[in-house]
């Protein structure tokens, strides 16, 4: 499915409908295959089973701890959240590890048909973005949660906090 | 030794400089195209944009040559344009402040940037990225070299 996106260079060829979960980190909205969640979860920052750091931190799910990517700061947005409220989306990759992603609030799911091609030859990180797709009249990055992943551990392993 | 042929420059402004563009490296010169900005782009990339239904990055030429950010007062009529570049196969943009006309340049009337009259004002634009200069209308016409601007920032950052 990912390789059909990525092979969609213009607007024009109607894919298969997927699925995109659209979220809001740093003010901006971003969305995710909704395919890959496994459960959003709404936290505190004073949350005693939460841990924020710049850019991977935790959240304790029953007795279980998963990591938590702190994608704003990755992202170079503002970290914003709503009345003190944040969410975790909770999700799972085909390898089957679970990780968290922290986001400001969650829109809703969408059925997008329509996926644009970005020029990644521009792009800092070529496998972070899988394409872009529209919402409520505006374009969108559609992420891709797993060259996020690797981007922040290369990122914290260069900094020596992992 | 056979003359080249005229070279062919799309005119345009940025600021208070006048550059010539080789025309082989323009797809078209249009009205501001809208772009949007995206997380974590190269440097002197300010976003993408949408540009016959897919999406271009857009490139900051004012930050690629070091002229600074230029915005025109609030008195001044926009004549900003966008103008779409081609070069390596790769479609880009960058926002400028006026295009002005083709014009075909013969080889003997372009300059090296070394042969410009000294001192250079303290803003000048990276010579790095200037392939020479023509006189057109008064100006010293700064002709631009793409593939040059192309290996420096989508290639070697």
């Amino acid at each position: 499915m990912t390789e059909q996106i990525l092979s969609t260079e213009t607007v024009g060829l109607p894919e298969s409908a997927i699925d995109v979960l659209v979220f809001e980190v740093g003010e901006e909205f971003f969305g995710i295959e909704a395919s890959v969640v496994r459960m959003i979860t709404e936290f505190s920052a004073f949350d005693e089973n939460i841990i924020i750091e710049p850019h991977i931190g935790s959240i304790k799910l029953s007795d279980t701890k998963i990591p938590l990517l702190n994608i704003a700061e990755f992202l170079q947005l503002p970290s914003t959240d709503r009345d003190g409220k944040l969410s975790a989306v909770i999700v799972s990759l085909e390898d089957g590890e679970f990780f968290s992603i922290i986001v400001a609030r969650i829109l809703k799911t969408i059925s997008a048909e329509y996926f644009y091609k970005l020029p990644i030859e521009a792009m800092r990180y070529p496998d972070i973005y899988k394409s872009a797709f529209e919402f409520k009249g505006k374009f969108h990055l559609l992420l891709d949660l797993k060259g996020v992943l690797s981007r922040l551990i290369e990122h914290v392993k260069l900094q020596g906090e992992l | 030794m056979p003359s080249q042929p005229p070279l062919q420059l799309l005119l345009m402004r940025i600021g208070v400089f006048h550059f010539g563009v080789p025309s082989l490296y323009v797809r078209k010169a249009m009205n501001v195209l809208p772009h949007q900005s995206v997380p974590q782009m190269k440097a002197n990339f300010g976003g993408i944009t949408l540009y016959n239904r897919r999406f271009i990055s857009k490139l900051y030429l004012d930050s690629v040559l070091g002229l600074g950010l230029y915005r025109p007062t609030p008195d001044n009529v926009s004549m900003d344009a966008t103008v779409i570049f081609e070069t390596n196969g790769i479609l880009f943009c960058s926002t400028v402040n006026e295009v002005d006309t083709i014009i075909s340049v013969p080889e003997k009337e372009i300059f090296a940037v070394s042969d410009m009259p000294k001192p250079l004002p303290p803003v000048f634009p990276n010579a790095d990225f200037l392939l020479g200069f023509v006189k057109v209308r008064q100006h010293e016409t700064y002709i631009l070299d793409v593939p040059k601007i192309y290996q420096a920032c989508f290639v070697e950052t």
